[in-house]
């Protein structure tokens, strides 16, 4: 159900874009209420506790779908986390296991953040020094850039997402996160938010979700909102007002109901909203690797991609961050010219890096035919170079990492 | 809020009161900045960015955040208590600060805010009463409220967050192309004040203003001086005077009584941000050279205070009644 109106959702923004205005958005929040009202509400959480208690068999859900009109849609999300979502499980416990093998360089450094020592930074031999040029731009602060990215790299672990979380609830599961931060892309996208934004929601949203396992699925969508008001308030010049996620969510909560949550999130977070974003890892990769901007928009591309699968959220920003830049420059110069420079100033390896770049690719192979269709309709747009449009995305090349997986 | 008890009142901002307060478990006295959750926008932006920036950093020239209580209608903040702040210290003393003090206030300020900007965090917001002096001589950075967390390189950020007399000129031309080359103006401006008891730049009406006050001292910049300078949206030759540059101890005299205090008042005070120094760099400067070399290897945490045979010099004039100094907010 939930899925079939996310498409519905979709189509009809894409049909629309350039005409931003609020009845558009009013239509798309009275479909997308249904994730969180009204009896669909009903159904959803029947499907889940169908699947919840999935030892007791199909007849649970065949029951949900035959009380309810809309057989296929739903019939559709029980099938497909069957097949998207269970089998990868076992490839998971494997890679998981490599990759926290392979993070062991960046966690040396101390956890404790009084012991972490920026002063006297030096470049080691043979790593070029990328901010030579920029001694008189003060907004690139060359002065401290280096102890910056130091601190950054320091600081994500200290707020890691664990892979799986999920599992603890009894109410939610990956597919539910993923339609939600699909949905939530949709809503930066029309408030016209900046992309730090969009990052530290989901973020918060994932660690938020990761403490408190009792949240239920009529609830989920309020702390999605309340994750992006709460960012917005972080990020934003100019936030959105309480009351235009209330709108968004065609009043599915009160203001008041919004602000509790508020109050609840960063309590539950102790106020800790400054864990680095996949952005700011991007950027200083991207300049270390001197790449053009259509390598740049794709990786952006593909970090986006990254955001609703449940398979990605215990990636660091950083590594998901080199990896996205990797697998753009790789599929455009048909080369990724992973030199020293990148691996120093990006923090990874290239070996580092591949069972998270043969997954992304896995990603990008499937897309066309996700059934989250957001940002890959987002990336069509002119404004973000259509990248996700461009023949590139088709290289066999992709086929090939993507089989490396297995 | 049992675990506190609320004392006296300290002062009022625009989004919360300052209470004196004491931990009824420790007896300890503290600071506890009560805010006020606004009724349709719930919690203030500037009290997320606060304590979010607040829990990241921990030394000794920045204020401490004990603790966040949060009740139904308010939140309040638990800070460390400390006694004074430059502000009313320069009150206390007026005429300018001792030399020794200054040096001693001024590489704290430093230490403080290369910290933070090695952090990526901009202060914004510096002037005297937001830096808090200890009895010791400690001074600690405060009220984060209008801190940024910025990327690099990033986008632009609103103009309207530094009080004026201490924002620099590139800003008030309305540039937003801002970096922590801010809050080196800002260090320059309270520097020269310690010196010579005095605000350096106190305009007293809108931009305009504030900018003849800073070009009548330093010069009204031209495209030979800072390039660029000419295209910033502010930017208005027939409303700016001319006016030539001078030395910063042509207005204070005193500047010349110290070795290189001259010098490195006019590194912070450049009208062209990239040609300002940086908060690492300027710790390193010769007027410095009188600290123990000790001092550069201190922990985060320490107190400069903790090297033997350094301490704070009794000042040459005091007031026995303190007087109400203000300075206008004009927020444009």
């Amino acid at each position: 159900m939930a899925l079939n109106l996310q498409r519905r959702a979709l189509s009809s923004m894409s049909s629309n874009t350039g005409r931003e205005n609020v009845g558009i958005l009013k239509g798309k929040a009275g479909t997308q209420r249904t994730i969180a009202t009204g009896s669909t509400r009903q159904a959803l959480d029947n499907v889940s506790n169908a699947y919840t208690t999935s030892t007791a068999g199909q007849d649970g859900k065949k029951k949900v779908a035959a009380d309810h009109g809309t057989f296929k849609p739903r019939k559709g999300l029980v099938k497909s986390r069957a097949t998207s979502s269970l089998i990868p499980v076992k490839e998971e416990k494997e890679i998981t296991k490599k990759t926290v093998k392979k993070e062991k360089p960046a966690s040396l450094l101390p956890v404790d953040i009084s012991c972490l020592k920026l002063d006297d930074f030096t470049l080691p031999p043979g790593i070029m020094d990328i901010d030579t040029e920029d001694n008189d731009n003060p907004q690139l602060v060359s002065t401290y850039v280096n102890e910056i990215y130091m601190y950054l790299r320091f600081q994500e672990q200290l707020f890691p997402v664990k892979s799986k979380y999920l599992e603890k609830h009894t109410n939610l599961n990956g597919r539910m996160r993923g339609i939600l931060v699909d949905w939530l892309i949709q809503v930066h996208n029309r408030f016209h938010l900046l992309q730090e934004t969009l990052y530290l929601t989901i973020d918060l949203l994932d660690r938020f979700l990761q403490e408190i396992t009792d949240v239920t699925r009529d609830k989920l969508q309020l702390v999605g909102v309340t994750a992006m008001l709460i960012a917005s308030k972080y990020e934003e010049m100019y936030a959105p007002e309480v009351n235009d996620f209330v709108y968004i969510t065609d009043n599915a909560y009160s203001s008041a109901e919004i602000r509790k949550m508020e109050v609840f999130m960063l309590k539950t977070l102790s106020f800790n909203m400054g864990k680095p974003l996949c952005l700011h890892f991007l950027r200083r990769n991207s300049k270390a690797g001197g790449v053009d901007a259509q390598m740049h928009t794709l990786a952006k591309y593909l970090l986006e991609l990254m955001l609703p699968e449940y398979e990605f959220i215990h990636y660091n920003p950083s590594q998901r961050a080199a990896a996205a830049l990797y697998l753009a420059v790789l599929l455009i110069n048909g080369n990724a010219c992973w030199n020293e420079t990148l691996a120093f100033y990006s923090g990874y390896t290239q070996d580092e890096l591949s069972i998270l770049i043969s997954k992304l690719a896995s990603l990008v192979t499937k897309s066309e035919t996700a059934k989250l269709q957001f940002v890959r309709t987002k990336y069509t747009s002119s404004k973000f170079m259509k990248i996700s449009t461009i023949p590139e995305l088709q290289s066999s090349v992709l086929t090939e990492l993507a089989a490396q997986r297995l | 809020m049992n675990s506190y008890k609320k004392l006296e009142q300290l002062g009022e901002g625009s989004y919360a009161t300052v209470f004196k307060g004491m931990s009824n478990f420790s007896k300890k006295i503290v600071a506890l900045k009560e805010i006020r959750l606004q009724e349709e926008e719930g919690t203030p932006f500037t009290a997320i960015r606060e304590a979010s920036l607040l829990k990241g950093l921990k030394h000794a020239n920045i204020v401490t955040l004990h603790d966040i209580v949060h009740t139904k209608e308010t939140l309040t903040f638990v800070f460390e208590y400390v006694h004074t702040d430059l502000s009313q210290y320069l009150e206390k003393h007026g005429g300018g600060l001792n030399p020794h003090n200054v040096m001693l206030f001024l590489y704290q300020l430093l230490r403080g805010l290369a910290y933070c900007h090695e952090r990526r965090i901009l202060h914004r917001d510096l002037k005297p009463q937001n830096l808090l002096i200890s009895e010791l001589g400690e001074l600690k950075l405060a009220d984060f409220g209008l801190a940024r967390a910025k990327s690099v390189p990033s986008r632009t950020y609103s103009h309207e967050v530094v009080t004026l007399w201490y924002r620099p000129p590139d800003v008030l031309l309305g540039s937003t192309n801002y970096s922590t080359s801010l809050d080196m103006w800002g260090v320059g401006c309270i520097y020269s004040e310690m010196i010579s008891g005095q605000a350096t730049f106190p305009g007293m009406k809108d931009t305009n203003d504030q900018l003849d006050k800073i070009f009548r001292i330093l010069g009204t910049p031209t495209e030979e001086t800072w390039e660029g300078v000419t295209s910033f949206p502010n930017h208005n030759s027939e409303k700016f005077g001319k006016y030539a540059h001078k030395r910063l101890s042509q207005v204070i005299p005193k500047l010349l009584q110290i070795p290189y205090a001259e010098k490195l008042a006019s590194q912070c005070l450049q009208l062209n941000p990239s040609k300002r120094i940086s908060a690492k760099e300027a710790m390193s400067h010769m007027f410095f050279s009188d600290l123990p070399p000790k001092i550069m290897d201190l922990s985060d945490v320490a107190s400069i205070f903790v090297l033997p045979g350094l301490r704070l010099a009794p000042e040459a004039h005091t007031a026995h009644r303190m007087n109400i100094r203000t300075v206008p907010k004009m927020r444009v």
